[in-house]
């Protein structure tokens, strides 16, 4: 199951960057596929080596030996989802936050994803209450980090 | 309390020499750092090379005052200052990758930082130019994107 599920987000992430991504947008757009991968590569090493509230079980071997947590879905899939984040964001402030709740439930979907394939273990206090908060906040600053970049756009 | 200390004084190197106005335009370039501290700090955790030991830091804490201070610092104030052309950027990434060296040695020589299995001092330095080429690489691709 676990294996599956990597295998199928990352094979879907493959595909939207080979033939449904806008390739002319990959260089505006850098800073936002960096900062959601730079934001899940922090949120492991916190959450799973210094705060230990979550845990990876059943990871494929040259994944559990090497890196410990799914890299693969870090690199992969994480960039398509701040790919589709930007490119549908909105501007007014109202629909912005309707936004920014979509896409905090579709990031904690795909946790539970994880933690329903037995990939992803919650510990100690952690719940899917605090992960769509972490959600959230994920999808704030990668959306205030693209207004950073676009600002005095030469 | 070495690395505490070396994470002040990056932000204040950065207060003072770094170009405020340009943040739109360089933090990219620190956060693709910081990416890259943190991914082979996410790999070192369970494939060790190197280890540190810095009192009163706990192991795990360690790399994320180097995450968030020198290395973004450093990586924001090379492409700052970064020359034109290729031959003088070769004689600044040499500069920058004796820095680096120097201070992983220093980290080493005052047993901060320990090296395991086949990581060595010369890996590290090839690794320090591979980052750095990285960093004018990822710099000049983005650029465009910005106009």
């Amino acid at each position: 199951m676990v294996i599956m599920l990597i295998l199928f987000y990352s094979i879907i992430s493959v595909y939207f960057f080979l033939f449904l991504a806008d390739r002319s947008k990959f260089r505006e757009y850098y800073s936002s596929l960096l900062c959601i991968s730079y934001l899940r590569f922090l949120e492991q090493y916190l959450l799973v080596y210094v705060l230990k509230v979550w845990e990876y079980h059943h990871l494929p071997l040259p994944l559990a030996k090497v890196s410990g947590v799914p890299i693969l879905l870090d690199v992969t899939f994480y960039p398509m989802v701040g790919y589709l984040m930007i490119h549908y964001s909105n501007r007014l402030l109202n629909k912005r936050m309707i936004h920014y709740l979509i896409w905090g439930a579709i990031l904690t979907f795909v946790e539970f994803t994880m933690v329903w394939t037995g990939m992803l273990e919650h510990q100690k206090y952690w719940n899917f209450a605090a992960s769509f908060l972490l959600a959230i906040a994920t999808v704030v600053i990668i959306h205030g980090q693209y207004r950073l970049f676009l600002k005095n756009k030469s | 309390m070495v690395s505490i200390i070396l994470f002040i004084l990056s932000w204040l190197a950065f207060l003072v020499l770094g170009d405020k106005r340009r943040v739109p335009e360089l933090f990219p370039t620190a956060m693709f750092s910081a990416y890259l501290g943190l991914l082979t700090d996410l790999v070192m955790k369970e494939y060790e090379l190197w280890s540190y030991h810095d009192q009163p830091l706990s192991e795990s804490v360690i790399p994320l005052f180097l995450d968030f201070g020198i290395y973004p610092v450093v990586a924001y104030l090379f492409i700052q200052f970064l020359p034109q052309t290729w031959t003088k950027r070769l004689g600044w990434i040499f500069f920058w990758s004796l820095g680096a060296i120097l201070l992983e040695y220093a980290y080493l020589k005052f047993e901060l930082m320990q090296h395991h299995r086949w990581w060595s001092l010369w890996i590290s330095y090839i690794s320090d130019w591979v980052i750095y080429v990285l960093l004018i690489l990822q710099y000049q691709f983005y650029k465009k994107g910005r106009g």
